[in-house]
């Protein structure tokens, strides 16, 4: 019993933070945007939340000023696409090589060597029943969200914006204030799963330490066909991947360990053959928008 | 003219997109044609003793910056105890780019360098042309097995003795029945570790379990400590890793479980002081040393050279004061015993390693 209770939570520390990056991703994509951009937002949300807890002393404080603070930067990455109307894919991947580089040479010109000393970061502290708030909010967000897009009027004005920008247009409603609100929303769920993985999960801070996770919620998303409960399922899916070989590999030489790490890519392969039909994603996504005259 | 401003803004943004992460990410970005150029030191601290490298040059070629912590570093502090030690007139080049490899060696070797270290690996096939070139100039390759058999050198540091401390440490320890080792990845000097790993304790005690999880070489903070947490959910009583900057991870699991951490390469123990009861340094500095009084002797020859516990560039670091605690005096006497008899020749890790069954 105490193996699969232990089991269940290595499963849940690693697919939390991912969730919550899936989930952002998850209603920026619904608006139509094709946001790249997950893996360089939640590093620079982990960093910020990590500098922020080291100076404050406070996880919840580090929590939140990392949340806004991506929520911002998500707002600047909608304005380049939406004013400028540049390459989604393009503005994504140099948003995400600029993180990686600043949150490096901050790091390692600033705050290096202070950390060094000290480096775990403070944590949340309050967990009823083992585990801490931000955990129980994120399998919250997934009905929550779900609700939100489907019975809502903001919620069905970011999914009518992603199916038929045009339509929106022509009562009267500004697809470019939907999107920004959407980049908003989806920046605060990236900047919440970045700053959880880095207080609830890691504990300290490193160069590049998302290492593609947001990648890796990216490809939940249209795993999961852009609904709350499929991304959620692919996201406890790659988790539980990762959690099963390295048990394997633990458990002895019941398999060569080649085999075990194979476990999540063919959990992967298999899923992706059996359900891969009908994507279901947002009709004008990744398309850039021009006002008609 | 709206759009005028907007192709101004867009190439600004271009330029900072292009610009910060090459600051961030490439070490030598910065100023590109200092760090590459050749820095030589020229107020020499007094040399206090044995001064049989009075007349003799060595320069050093870095792939990475002289500040970190692991690898480059501890390389440049050799080259500065060759100088105040033994006499050395030196020269180093940091951050050196591969385009730069050829170009840097020959500059040193036309400048009359007698002896040139080549710290990677990296460095090996350009230093085999350059070293054709210039057969009175000596070259030592960090982490080279072959050489030309004229006038390279290769300078190892054992990962059999780094393996070997920590096994035998861990096994001593009391109430541990099962080692818990992550894996960095699956390539031949982490293997080495793991093999000298499984030596060390067999040696103590051959009833000892190890477990073993291979991470990918990728692998961060939060993946080694899911592996950490598998090892000790499958019974693992004490943890140690080669997944380098993954460590804090695996540290970190031990200490939610009340376990204990020996960790390789670097100290680890300011991660926690209370998880970690030591870590084996791997001295590249010593190797440098070592490697700069055979040349100025004329003992040094185009072999691979192996450092180890016996030339004293594999060690543990003084037992911190937690440490001292929870380790039994005995363990500690018995780790002392140990080190002597490999120092004596009593005890040939390479023969402990070759005994081991196979897995």
């Amino acid at each position: 019993m105490d193996l699969v209770l232990s089991f269940l939570t290595s499963v849940i520390r690693q697919t939390v933070p991912i969730l919550y990056v899936a989930l952002g991703v998850l209603v920026i994509q619904t608006s139509g945007i094709l946001e790249m951009a997950s893996e360089g937002k939640m590093l620079l949300s982990c960093f910020i939340t990590a500098i922020v807890a080291f100076y404050t002393g406070s996880a919840w404080i580090g929590l939140i000023v990392g949340t806004l603070a991506t929520g911002i930067i998500g707002v600047i990455y909608i304005w380049l696409i939406q004013e400028f109307h540049l390459n989604q894919i393009i503005v994504g991947l140099s948003f995400n090589t600029l993180a990686l580089g600043i949150t490096s040479l901050l790091f390692r010109q600033k705050y290096a060597a202070v950390m060094e000393m000290n480096p775990i970061l403070p944590t949340f502290e309050f967990r009823p029943a083992g585990f801490s708030i931000p955990v129980y909010v994120a399998f919250l967000m997934v009905p929550l969200l779900s609700l939100f897009l489907k019975r809502t009027t903001p919620g069905l004005k970011i999914r009518s914006v992603g199916e038929n920008p045009r339509a929106v247009e022509s009562i009267g409603l500004s697809v470019k204030r939907v999107r920004y609100m959407s980049g908003f929303l989806g920046s605060l769920l990236i900047g919440i799963g970045g700053a959880f993985f880095v207080l609830g999960v890691s504990g300290i801070f490193a160069e590049n330490m998302t290492s593609g996770r947001g990648y890796i919620a990216m490809t939940a998303v249209s795993f999961g066909k852009f609904t709350p409960i499929g991304t959620l399922a692919s996201v406890v899916l790659f988790g539980t991947g990762d959690a099963l070989q390295y048990r394997l590999q633990a458990a002895g030489n019941i398999i060569p360990h080649q085999f075990a790490q194979m476990v999540p890519y063919l959990m992967t392969v298999i899923a992706l053959v059996v359900f891969a039909k009908n994507p279901n994603s947002p009709s004008s996504l990744g398309k850039p928008y021009y006002k008609s005259r | 003219m709206k759009t005028k401003i907007n192709i101004t803004i867009i190439a600004l943004l271009a330029l900072i997109l292009t610009i910060v992460p090459l600051a961030g990410c490439n070490n030598n970005a910065s100023e590109p044609d200092e760090t590459t150029t050749v820095v030589t030191e020229t107020d020499a601290p007094e040399p206090t003793s044995d001064l049989i490298g009075e007349g003799l040059k060595a320069a050093m070629l870095l792939p990475g910056p002289i500040s970190d912590i692991g690898y480059n570093g501890p390389a440049y502090e050799g080259l500065l105890r060759i100088e105040s030690e033994l006499a050395y007139e030196i020269s180093y080049a940091e951050s050196v780019d591969p385009a730069d490899y050829e170009n840097v060696l020959r500059t040193y070797a036309q400048e009359g360098y007698n002896l040139i270290f080549a710290h990677g690996n990296q460095f090996l096939e350009t230093v085999t042309i350059v070293a054709e070139e210039f057969p009175d100039t000596w070259f030592a390759v960090t982490s080279a097995f072959t050489t030309n058999e004229k006038n390279i050198s290769g300078m190892n540091l054992s990962s059999h003795d780094v393996g070997f401390l920590s096994g035998a440490l861990m096994a001593q320890m009391p109430d541990v029945d099962k080692i818990g080792m992550v894996s960095g990845a699956e390539i031949p000097p982490l293997v080495m570790i793991y093999d000298g790993l499984r030596a060390g304790a067999a040696y103590i005690n051959p009833e000892v379990e190890i477990a073993n999880v291979y991470t990918d070489a990728r692998a961060d903070m939060a993946a080694c400590k899911e592996a950490a947490v598998a090892l000790l959910d499958s019974g693992s009583d004490i943890l140690s890793t080669t997944a380098g900057t993954g460590a804090p991870g695996v540290i970190s699991a031990a200490a939610d479980a009340g376990k204990y951490f020996v960790g390789n390469s670097s100290d680890w123990s300011s991660v926690d002081p209370e998880t970690v009861l030591n870590s084996v340094i791997t001295d590249w500095g010593s190797a440098v040393v070592n490697t700069a009084t055979l040349y100025a002797k004329g003992e040094l020859q185009p072999i691979p050279y192996m450092n180890g516990i016996v030339e004293g560039a594999v060690y543990f670091l003084e037992y911190g004061e937690h440490a001292l605690e929870v380790i039994p005096e005995e363990v500690l006497s018995r780790m002392d015993t140990i080190i002597e008899d490999i120092k004596a020749g009593k005890i040939i890790i390479a023969d402990e390693v070759a005994a081991l069954p196979e897995e």
